[in-house]
């Protein structure tokens, strides 16, 4: 806490050591172009941009500046050109719209791109219809708060998959590779290939975000170890989120919602060890958490509600628990493909348990199954799902349940809550 | 046939038992709006009644009817009129009167509670609802008035009802999750696709879990049964074989009963 109080102190202290001159770009004046300004301008300046549109292929800034916009002026990059690039510390970018940067098969344009950067900052930026959206590598200390990223790929492109509109004809939002102590806050991210993606990305946060309608993962996540992503929005992404091969990994309040396929996730949680996941809310999705490799994590206090399924669980998954969550009306709750169960379910709500609790301590006197037969049945014959809610399945789940052969009888919760546990 | 159109729909609303069984929908989905405010969860357990209990009902009430209106029958018969007119006059006031009552008992409190919801309305899987459980009716009144022509003996009739019903409900998909089981090494979706598509019981479940469990249904092989449902070619695929599932039991109860020695 007291880091973060600081900072902004610290901040501010060094633009009031270091206050340079400020140059003044507009249509009408004296310097219409922000290459001049930039040639002309010290470290420490200040440009500041006034509305109108500018074209001047890729703007390059090689010295500590801070670049800010008023009224938003728009920078193009008439689709052939990465609008600016950034190769300097200490730069801020503040309010300008920049859109179209150019598409290549080799290099990674962006609308944005920091490069070997410290400190720097992205704020309150419209960065629309780029191939890359802001792209920091091998950078510390960035920041990158409350813009609108905005990019072209649609859903439906992804349909014509032997045409031009493929996947890989896409970049991804937020793009961030081999950074340390970044902060990703705010940002409304949607329509590119990945919303956020995170390689190699240590003691990071990604707060308060918004991404949907991304082709294929709304977080994408690698080798990051140490971040932390809070109350976050994923919504409606073509594979919703994915967490790999990450330690440390703290998830709270994020809300993951209507990420529907065959492919798709909630969250996909693989190779992860020792992370925390807290309060957060999965609503609508085929398969709420998929957990492949997953050791070590604490669950706790999430809801799941209306998935398809909430929980599938590898046999490779060891060691986590599961406490205090909410499973309401999901069609299965828990599926697994062992027979074992090297995981833990204790003290948590689940909509479809029966039993009673004459004591009247909250906690149910009869353990919870939560793996139905029926989810082992679709596990391993996945066309069984068309005899969902039918009568017979419902009596060969209730016997399965007293007599357990198929589900693993070890998989249970023996103080299953009477009511929602609310958080 | 005017006439004895009046006097069957007459007979039917004088019927306590039909009195009954559209109480029975009322105050239930009363209940259950009452308690839980969902129309979703509402239909979820609504459902289990389309599939169950009015196969189950529609069977046995069909067969009580037919068989206690036997003298009046053969009254009738002794008069000159057509058989068939007496057989498709009882059919029709028979189911649709089972029908309206189902179809009001649920129909007046969903109304009633709708400015209540918390979230969706959920207008299209209700009337899919509906609309099943009404075809469910047609369909098993029809099988009813069969086995009861067919079979002499009451007990009989009754045992036959509940074997098909038995058959309908829990053998057939017994069937099906056999067959996904033991045939697992080919692909097997359009197969169970046909195979459920011939159960007018099944047909009804998958238009509601079409859209309960639909975010279940669009992982791994569930987008092709949502892809076929979902589209108009489905619909009236499906719809078609509820008519003609209609149509066979009534038209074979009719053979009997035009050729019955009575």
């Amino acid at each position: 806490m007291g880091l973060w109080l600081s900072l902004p102190l610290i901040l501010l202290f060094f633009t009031l050591s270091a206050k340079g001159e400020t140059i003044t770009v507009c249509p009408e004046c004296k310097i219409k172009s922000i290459k001049k300004a930039i040639d002309l301008a010290k470290d420490g300046d200040t440009i500041l941009i006034k509305k109108g549109v500018y074209k001047e292929g890729n703007i390059l800034i090689k010295k500590s500046i801070k670049l800010i916009g008023e009224n938003y002026p728009v920078i193009d990059g008439e689709k052939k050109y990465e609008v600016i690039t950034v190769k300097a510390n200490n730069v801020v970018i503040k309010g300008l719209v920049i859109q179209n940067s150019g598409k290549s098969d080799i290099e990674d344009l962006a609308g944005v791109k920091f490069f070997r950067t410290k400190n720097c900052r992205i704020e309150n930026c419209i960065i629309k219809n780029n191939f890359w959206g802001i792209y920091f590598a091998a950078s510390k200390n960035g920041v990158i708060k409350n813009n609108i990223v905005d990019g072209p790929a649609k859903i439906e492109y992804l349909k014509s998959a032997f045409g031009q509109t493929i996947e890989t004809n896409f970049g991804n939002g937020i793009h961030l590779w081999h950074c340390k102590n970044m902060l990703v806050e705010g940002n409304h991210i949607k329509e590119h290939r990945d919303g956020i993606y995170f390689e190699f990305v240590k003691n990071s946060t990604i707060i308060n975000n918004v991404s949907e309608k991304n082709l294929r993962y709304g977080l994408h996540f690698m080798f990051s170890h140490k971040d932390n992503y809070i109350n976050n929005v994923f919504r409606q992404n073509g594979a919703g989120v994915a967490v790999m091969y990450t330690k440390h990994v703290y998830m709270a309040n994020n809300r993951f919602e209507y990420n529907w396929g065959a492919s798709s996730y909630g969250i996909l949680l693989k190779e992860i060890y020792d992370s925390y996941m807290f309060h957060n809310v999965f609503y609508k999705n085929t398969t709420g958490i998929f957990a492949d490799n997953t050791n070590r994590t604490v669950i706790k206090e999430n809801d799941f509600i209306e998935n398809g399924w909430a929980v599938r669980i590898w046999a490779n998954s060891q060691d986590n628990l599961f406490k205090h969550n909410n499973f309401i009306a999901n069609t299965f709750n828990i599926t697994t493909n062992s027979f074992q169960n090297p995981n833990k379910y204790e003290e948590n709500y689940w909509s479809d348990y029966k039993g009673f609790d004459l004591n009247r301590d909250g906690i149910g006197d009869v353990p919870y199954r939560p793996v139905s037969l029926f989810g082992y049945f679709t596990e391993n014959y996945p066309q069984s799902i068309i005899l969902s809610r039918s009568f017979f399945i419902y009596l060969l789940d209730i016997t399965e349940r007293m007599f357990p052969m198929l589900i693993p009888s070890k998989l249970v919760d023996e103080r299953p809550l009477m009511e929602r546990y609310r958080w | 046939m005017g006439k004895l159109l009046k006097y069957e729909f007459y007979n039917m609303f004088r019927n306590k038992w039909i009195i009954f069984y559209f109480l029975f929908f009322l105050l239930l989905t009363s209940t259950l709006f009452y308690f839980s405010k969902e129309p979703a969860k509402v239909a979820a357990t609504l459902l289990q009644m389309v599939i169950l209990v009015i196969p189950l009902v529609s069977l046995i009430l069909g067969t009580i009817f037919m068989y206690d209106s036997r003298n009046f029958i053969e009254l009738l018969l002794s008069q000159p009129i057509d058989r068939r007119s007496i057989y498709i006059a009882k059919y029709t006031a028979t189911s649709l009167s089972l029908g309206l009552a189902f179809v009001l008992g649920v129909f007046i409190p969903y109304i009633l509670f709708l400015t209540g919801v918390e979230g969706s309305k959920e207008y299209f899987l209700f009337f899919s609802l509906l609309v099943s459980g009404l075809f469910i009716t047609f369909i098993f009144i029809a099988f009813a008035f069969l086995i009861a022509v067919i079979f002499e003996e009451k007990v009989k009739g009754f045992g036959a009802s509940l074997l098909l019903w038995l058959y309908m409900t829990l053998i057939y998909d017994g069937i099906i999750l056999f067959i996904t089981i033991y045939f697992r090494d080919y692909p097997l979706e359009k197969p169970v696709l046909i195979l459920s598509i011939l159960n007018p019981v099944d047909i009804a479940r998958i238009f509601v879990i079409l859209q309960l469990d639909i975010s279940a249904l669009l992982g791994y092989t569930g987008v092709l049964f949502k892809q076929f449902f979902d589209t108009i070619m489905g619909k009236v695929i499906s719809l078609g074989v509820m008519v003609v599932w209609t149509f066979i039991p009534l038209m074979a109860g009719l053979w009997q009963f035009r050729k019955k020695d009575f």
